[in-house]
C-alpha cells in the first residue's frame, strides 16, 4: 500500500538506465508516511545516529525509519534496483536530483570498478565523495544486495540533503543502509535527520495509472511488424452436382395413376366420360367429376410410358372403367437436357466481361433472366429440365462447366379444362401466374376483384419485366461513370455502355403462354463495338502493370514507378528524367 | 579544351535512342561560365549550323538539345541548349527496373485503366441456341387410385348394376314373404 501512494506521488520518473539516466524525482511534498516519518520529521536535531550501521537488528530510530522505508517497497519485484545496477556502466553515473532545482545540486551513485561503487554529491560547484565501498573517502559502506538510493531531504529549501542506500536481504530482514547528508557541497556525517523521502530510485520505470474514462474508440498502433499478403490462394472450387430425382413419387403411392394417353385414347376416355349413366352413377353417389379425374393436362415433351394399363378410376370403393388401354407414365418426374453451349470471348479483353458484355438466357416457360458475364464467359453452360408431371411444375437448372449455378421455377404444362368449374379456375390460375411472375408478387391463387386489379396494374405500370426503368439505367450509369472516370462524350466504355439499359426480351412464360412459344433455350449476348485505331500502341501503349527491366522492353513505354539512381546526374535532371518516363518514351 | 559535336536528329523527343546525323565538330575553350543544363555558347564557323538540333559536349558528357540557334555576326553563331537526360544517362536508366504503367508490346487487355478501350455507340448482338429444346408433346391424365384388385363395374355395365340392386330388391321380398308364409 505504502509503496503504491509512494509511487504515486513520485513524477516524472524518466526511463532506465542508459549510460547516464537521470532519475527525476519530485518533492513528496509532505509526509507521505505517517506516524513513523511523522515522528521523524518532528524530532530534534541529532536526536538520531543515523550513521549506525552493521547493525541488523538495530532499534533506533534511524533502523526504524529504514525498517519503514524498507518495508514501502516489501516486495523486491517493486523495487529491484540489483538489475539497474548491474547494467550501469563503470563511471557512468546515476543522477538523482529535484527536478524543479536542477541537478546542479544532486546525488550521483556510480560503479567505479568491480564491486566498488561511490556516491557523489555534486552541489554549488563542488563535488565530493560522499560514501561508498572500497572508495577512499567513503565514511561508510553498505554490504549488498544493493537495492537502491533514497534521496531524503531534511529541510524545505533542498540546501541539505541526504541519501540512504537500500538493502534488503532475502530472509526478509532489513540490512542496514547508511545515510550521510551534503550540506553545501561538504558532507557531514553523524549528524542527519532525516524529515522524509524526497525520492525513492528504482530501476522499472514509472507507469502512472491509467486515467478513469471511455476505452480509446481506436486500436492500439503496432508497426513492429507488417501484415498482410499470406491469404490462402485457395483456387479450388467445388462442382455442385444435382441431387438425383427423387425415389418418392405420387405415382406410387396408389392414390392416383399418371396416363399418358395418345390423341385417340383420348377421345375414347372422353366420350366413355361423357355417357350419360356416368352421370347417374355419379350423382346417385353424390360423387363429382373431377373426384374422378383429378387432372388432364398437356406437356410439351414426350412423357417416357412404358405400361399399359386400363383406364379406370376409384371413388369411395367404386372402380368405375372406361374400358380404354392407355399408357402409364413410368415415373412423376421427367427429366429433358437441352444441351451445352460455350460463350467465348469476342474481343479477348476487359470489354468481354461485366459490365460491357451482357448475356441474358430465355428458359422456355420459365421467362429470361440475365447472366453474370463473368461467371459464363469462356465456359460451357448446360441447361436441363425437371418436370413434375402431376403439378406441371418444371425446374430449369443451368450448369457451367457442370456445375449448378442458376435454378428457375416454372410451368411447363397446359391444363385442359374438364368442366366450367375447372374453366374458371383454369383462367384465374393463367392470370395470376402472368401477375405473379411480371411483377414478382408471388400471389398465386388470389381470385375475384383482385386479380383483375392486378391484370390492370401489369397493363398500366410497366415494370422489371417489361423494360428497363429510367431510373435504374440512370443509376447504373452512375456507377460505371464513377468508376471509369469518364463522359460519354469520350466514348469510353464504361461511359457508353453504362448508360445503356438491359432490356427483359419476355414476360410471363409459363403454362399456356409458354406452348406459344420458343421452346428452345438460347442466349443474347450484347457487346461492345470496340474501336481503338490500328497504331495505338505506338502512341499510346495498353495496360500493363508490371515490373520489368527497361532494357528489356522495346516500343512506347509509360513507367508508373521508378526509383532512379544516377550517380552522375544533378537533381534536376533525375527529376526530368522521371518526368519524362512516366510521360511516356520510346525504348 | 572542350569539343563540341554538332549533330542532326530526326527522332521524337521522347526517344530515348536517337539516330545522330553528324554535321560539324568544333574544339576550342569555354570562355565564359556555362550552365551544364542549359547552356549557351557561341561557335565561330563558316559552316551553316541553322539546321543543327543536337550537340554533344564531350567535357560535359552529356548531350542537348539546341532550343535557339543565333547568328550573332557572319560565321559565328550562339547556342542555346538544354539536356537530353535519356540520350545522357541512356546506359544507366535502362539498368533500371520499374513498374510499368503502359507498353506498346507488353501488355494485359483485361486490365481497364478506363482510358483504352473506346467504344461506339453501337453494339453487337447475338443469339445463340442450345442444341436441344421441347419437342413433342403428351397428355397426362391423373386418376383417382391405381390400378387395383376391386371388383369392377365396367362402363357398359352401368344399367345392369341398378337392375340387378332391383332385382336383389325383389329377391328379398320374396324371401321376407316365403318366410313368414312358413311361420304360419
Amino acid at each position: 500500500m505504502a509503496w503504491d501512494i509512494l509511487r504515486s506521488q513520485i513524477e516524472n520518473i524518466i526511463g532506465v538506465y542508459n549510460g547516464e539516466t537521470i532519475f527525476d524525482g519530485d518533492f513528496i511534498g509532505a509526509p507521505i508516511y505517517h506516524g513513523d516519518l511523522d515522528t521523524i520529521k518532528n524530532a530534534p536535531y541529532n536526536s538520531h545516529d543515523l550513521s549506525r550501521y552493521g547493525n541488523s537488528d538495530s532499534t533506533g530510530v534511524w533502523a526504524e525509519y529504514y525498517i519503514n522505508i524498507v518495508n514501502m517497497c516489501a516486495n523486491p519485484t517493486n523495487f529491484n534496483f540489483s538489475s539497474l545496477w548491474n547494467s550501469m556502466a563503470v563511471n557512468v553515473p546515476l543522477k538523482i536530483y529535484n527536478k524543479n532545482k536542477g541537478d546542479s545540486t544532486r546525488i550521483e551513485v556510480y560503479k567505479s570498478g568491480g564491486s566498488q561503487w561511490a556516491v557523489r554529491a555534486v552541489a554549488n560547484g563542488t563535488s565530493v565523495i560522499i560514501g561508498g565501498r572500497g572508495i577512499a573517502g567513503g565514511l561508510q559502506w553498505t554490504r549488498g544486495p544493493f537495492e537502491g538510493i533514497a534521496l531524503l531531504k531534511n529541510d524545505t529549501d533542498g540546501s541539505m540533503m541526504a541519501y540512504c542506500t537500500l538493502s534488503y536481504t532475502e530472509g526478509g530482514n532489513p540490512d542496514y543502509g547508511q545515510c550521510s547528508v551534503v550540506n553545501n557541497g561538504l558532507s557531514a556525517v553523524n549528524s542527519v535527520f532525516v524529515s522524509y523521502v524526497l525520492s525513492v530510485v528504482f530501476s522499472d520505470a514509472y507507469v502512472p495509472p491509467t486515467p478513469p474514462g471511455p476505452d480509446s474508440p481506436y486500436g492500439d498502433d503496432d508497426y513492429s511488424s507488417s501484415t498482410g499478403g499470406d491469404g490462402g490462394h485457395d483456387d479450388t472450387s467445388d462442382t455442385i452436382s444435382q441431387d438425383a430425382i427423387p425415389i418418392a413419387a405420387a405415382t406410387r403411392t396408389g392414390m392416383c395413376t399418371a396416363y399418358v394417353p395418345n390423341w385417340g385414347e383420348i377421345k375414347d376416355v372422353a366420350s366413355a366420360l361423357l355417357d350419360p349413366h356416368w352421370y347417374q352413377i355419379l350423382t346417385s353417389n353424390i360423387v363429382k367429376f373431377s373426384d374422378v379425374i383429378i387432372g388432364l393436362s398437356v406437356f410439351p415433351c414426350t412423357i417416357p410410358a412404358s405400361y399399359e394399363g386400363t383406364v379406370k378410376g376409384n371413388v369411395i370403393g367404386i372402380e368405375m372403367s372406361t374400358g380404354v388401354v392407355s399408357h402409364i407414365a413410368d415415373d412423376q418426374y421427367v427429366e429433358i437436357n437441352c444441351g451445352d453451349l460455350t460463350v467465348e470471348e469476342y474481343w479477348g479483353n476487359c470489354l468481354d466481361y461485366n459490365p460491357y458484355t451482357k448475356i441474358s438466357i430465355f428458359l422456355p416457360f420459365c421467362g429470361t433472366y440475365e447472366f453474370d458475364a463473368d461467371e459464363v464467359m469462356g465456359r460451357t453452360l448446360n441447361v436441363s429440365y425437371r418436370i413434375d408431371i402431376m403439378s406441371g411444375a418444371c425446374l430449369a437448372t443451368i450448369k457451367i462447366d457442370g456445375s449448378v449455378f442458376y435454378q428457375y421455377s416454372g410451368q411447363c404444362s397446359a391444363q385442359v379444362p374438364l368442366s366450367s368449374v375447372s374453366f374458371d379456375q383454369f383462367l384465374s390460375s393463367m392470370i395470376d401466374l402472368g401477375v405473379a411472375t411480371a411483377t414478382g408478387i408471388g400471389a398465386i391463387g388470389a381470385g375475384g376483384a383482385a386479380v383483375k386489379e392486378a391484370s390492370k396494374n401489369f397493363m398500366m405500370h410497366p415494370t422489371a419485366a417489361n423494360g428497363l426503368a429510367v431510373g435504374e439505367s440512370r443509376e447504373r450509369l452512375n456507377e460505371v461513370k464513377a468508376q471509369s472516370g469518364a463522359s460519354i462524350l469520350d466514348a469510353a466504355v464504361g461511359a457508353v455502355m453504362g448508360s445503356k439499359g438491359f432490356y427483359t426480351h419476355a414476360g410471363a412464360m409459363s403454362g399456356s403462354p409458354g406452348f406459344l412459344g420458343v421452346r428452345t433455350p438460347f442466349l443474347t449476348i450484347k457487346r461492345p463495338e470496340q474501336l481503338i485505331p490500328s497504331m495505338y500502341g505506338k502512341f499510346h501503349g495498353y495496360p500493363c502493370n508490371t515490373t520489368a527491366v527497361l532494357g528489356d522492353l522495346t516500343g512506347y513505354t509509360e513507367v508508373n514507378d521508378i526509383r532512379l539512381n544516377i550517380p552522375d546526374a544533378t537533381v534536376e535532371e533525375i527529376l526530368e528524367c522521371e518526368q519524362l518516363l512516366k510521360g511516356g518514351v520510346v525504348i | 579544351m572542350i569539343t563540341v559535336k554538332a549533330f542532326k536528329y530526326d527522332s521524337p523527343n521522347h526517344y530515348i535512342n536517337k539516330q545522330l546525323i553528324d554535321v560539324a565538330t568544333f574544339t576550342g575553350n569555354l570562355k565564359d561560365e556555362t550552365s551544364v543544363i542549359d547552356p549557351v555558347f557561341e561557335v565561330e564557323s563558316s559552316l551553316d549550323l541553322s539546321q543543327t538540333n543536337y550537340i554533344w559536349i564531350s567535357e560535359l558528357h552529356r548531350y542537348y538539345y539546341v532550343l535557339n540557334i543565333v547568328s550573332v555576326a557572319t560565321g559565328l553563331w550562339r547556342f542555346h541548349c538544354h539536356v537530353d537526360v535519356l540520350m545522357t544517362y541512356k546506359p544507366t536508366i535502362l539498368a533500371h527496373e520499374a513498374v510499368i504503367g503502359r507498353q506498346q508490346s507488353l501488355y494485359n487487355l483485361y486490365l481497364n485503366d478506363g482510358d483504352t478501350f473506346k467504344v461506339t455507340q453501337r453494339s453487337k448482338i447475338q443469339q445463340k441456341q442450345f442444341p436441344n429444346g421441347f419437342t413433342g408433346s403428351s397428355y397426362v391424365m391423373i386418376v383417382a387410385g391405381g390400378p387395383g384388385n376391386v371388383p369392377t363395374v365396367a362402363a357398359n355395365e352401368l344399367v345392369d348394376t341398378e337392375k340387378a340392386v332391383e332385382e336383389r330388391r325383389e329377391e328379398k321380398e320374396e324371401e321376407t314373404e316365403k318366410a313368414e308364409e312358413k311361420s304360419r
